[in-house]
């Protein structure tokens, strides 16, 4: 499944290794440091979302929220989001129909 | 970059990186958003407009006769047939068309949530049927048609969108934190790789029947038949651009709440700032009678169904036309969700049709009633069309102002 060739790309082009498994990626991307870890893998529409936002609330600000999600929407959402509140999407990566993404608090 | 991009013969390679730009990566909302509003102003050229919650309630009728409530419920003996109601049809393509869509793009996939998604989901299609028949339409025809229509009841069910986003983000956040149950998603159903790789020429093969059987119905000679051709490529144009822009009204409504973001809403503006204008010259030129499309519920039934289908669409993840493309993509949750919508529909409309509530009755101005409203209509308020379409304009901008402003400020947000 080829859902976003451009994402799969910035993957590897921050070293991440192309394992079969999101949470072994997780696990050596050891330079991507964060504050909090939530795993909405399998929650749909709004739910990744609605817990991301809650956790990046009760956070300060500049830390990083590490996020694993599957929810095909979100992504991108994710995108926007950053964009257009000031919240800094540092790095969205996509393997394996799961997503994972690293925000820092505005 | 292209794993499939690098394979065959150097030539090929521009085309498939086209192939992906167009079927596989997302489109901008803003342009999904403008080429729906290109869709709905053909099918106002063709003396047609789009609604989603009159077929939906159709399918809710015939579940209510085959199970013996259609007595009780005041349904007709013969209901029209799915494939040739205009409004079920137009579902049914609209299906279709986000079928299609996400075969081109692979991105179909059955999708199982969460036990307690599915409950909610429940929950939310009832709310949205319920919301529905109170506001004469679901989103598309009780807001985002009726407002195009330049009608006041499009915005008054706006009004209680809004109000029922922010209740049901509360109402879902409350759950959050009381409710640890069936949150526990289940392991993702693969689909077979050979499957997935003929997903493109499945997709061909649908837009193939499609062009077959628009094209034998609108060549068929038969006037009533060859309206419904037109019906068919709109339904299926519809489905394929919210697929590929990923619109979605709920989110337009919720997420300013939510996450402060807005970019879905100011989507949706864009999409009404010129669908209004050009919608209004159609009427001034007679090509279409506007008060075929505006429910008879301003302010009562607009604003009180805009409150209830605005809890709903929250808690089903998706409103009328988001969660039939959703359902078309694979998603069980918006099957649940649809299914309870057009359920609830056909019950709510027969209760309250035989309450007395929603029966039409025509005014001396020869416009229809109910004792939730009338068919409000902006030029004719305002007797003219200058302050009609600034009473549009000053809406739209306010809420674009709110909206831009809360994305700078969080102000609004409710976590």
């Amino acid at each position: 499944m080829n859902l976003n060739s451009e994402l799969a790309g910035r993957h590897q082009a921050i070293g991440m290794p192309s394992s079969h498994d999101i949470q072994s990626c997780v696990k050596r991307s050891k330079h991507m440091n964060f504050d909090k870890e939530i795993d909405v893998r399998g929650l749909f529409c709004p739910y990744p979302f609605l817990r991301s936002k809650k956790a990046l609330t009760a956070m300060a600000s500049g830390q990083v929220l590490h996020v694993l999600l599957t929810d095909p929407s979100s992504l991108k959402h994710f995108g926007d989001f950053a964009e257009l509140t000031g919240n800094e999407l540092l790095e969205s990566a996509e393997k394996d129909k799961a997503f994972e993404v690293y925000l820092m608090r505005k | 970059v292209n794993a499939s991009a690098e394979s065959g013969p150097s030539w090929l390679a521009g085309f498939k990186a086209d192939y992906e730009t167009i079927f596989v990566e997302g489109w901008s909302p803003y342009l999904g958003s403008v080429l729906l509003v290109v869709v709905i102003l053909g099918l106002m050229i063709s003396g047609l407009f789009w609604g989603i919650f009159g077929g939906l309630k159709l399918w809710g009728d015939w579940l209510n006769s085959a199970i013996g409530l259609g007595p009780a419920l005041g349904l007709p003996e013969t209901l029209e047939g799915p494939l040739l109601h205009r409004m079920s049809l137009m579902n049914i393509t609209l299906l279709l068309g986000a079928f299609c869509a996400a075969l081109l793009s692979r991105q179909f996939q059955i999708n199982r949530p969460p036990k307690l998604e599915y409950i909610w989901a429940a929950l939310g299609g009832c709310f949205m049927g319920l919301g529905a028949t109170l506001a004469g339409g679901c989103n598309t025809g009780g807001f985002l048609t009726a407002a195009i229509h330049s009608s006041p009841s499009g915005w008054a069910m706006w009004a209680g969108l809004l109000l029922g986003a922010a209740i049901g983000l509360k109402l879902l956040l409350w759950t959050l934190e009381h409710i640890e149950w069936g949150m526990q998603a289940p392991p993702t159903l693969n689909m077979p790789a050979s499957l997935v790789s003929i997903y493109p020429l499945l997709g061909l093969g649908v837009v193939l029947g499609i062009i077959a059987w628009a094209a034998g119905w609108y060549y068929s000679g038969n006037e009533k038949l060859a309206v419904r051709g037109i019906i068919i490529v709109a339904g299926f144009a519809m489905g394929f651009i919210m697929h590929r822009s990923r619109l979605c009204f709920a989110r337009a409504f919720r997420e300013p709440f939510m996450t402060a973001e807005g970019e879905m809403t100011k989507a949706v503006i864009l999409g009404l700032a010129i669908a209004i204008p050009l919608a209004s010259l159609l009427f001034q030129s007679k090509v279409i009678d506007p008060y075929i499309a505006i429910p008879a519920t301003f302010w009562v039934g607009s604003l009180l169904g805009g409150v209830a289908f605005g809890i709903g669409m929250v808690f089903a993840g998706g409103c009328a036309s988001g969660s039939l493309w959703r359902m078309a993509e694979g998603h069980l949750k918006l099957w649940v969700a649809v299914f309870f919508f057009a359920w609830t529909g056909s019950v709510a409309s027969g209760l309250l049709k035989q309450a007395g509530l929603i029966v039409k009755e025509v005014t001396i101005e020869e416009i229809e009633e109910t004792r939730l409203g009338y068919q409000a209509y902006f030029p004719v308020m305002f007797d003219g069309w200058g302050w009609a379409l600034f009473a549009s304009a000053a809406i739209l901008l306010l809420w674009y102002a709110l909206v831009r402003y809360n994305e700078s400020t969080e102000k609004f947000t409710l976590l």
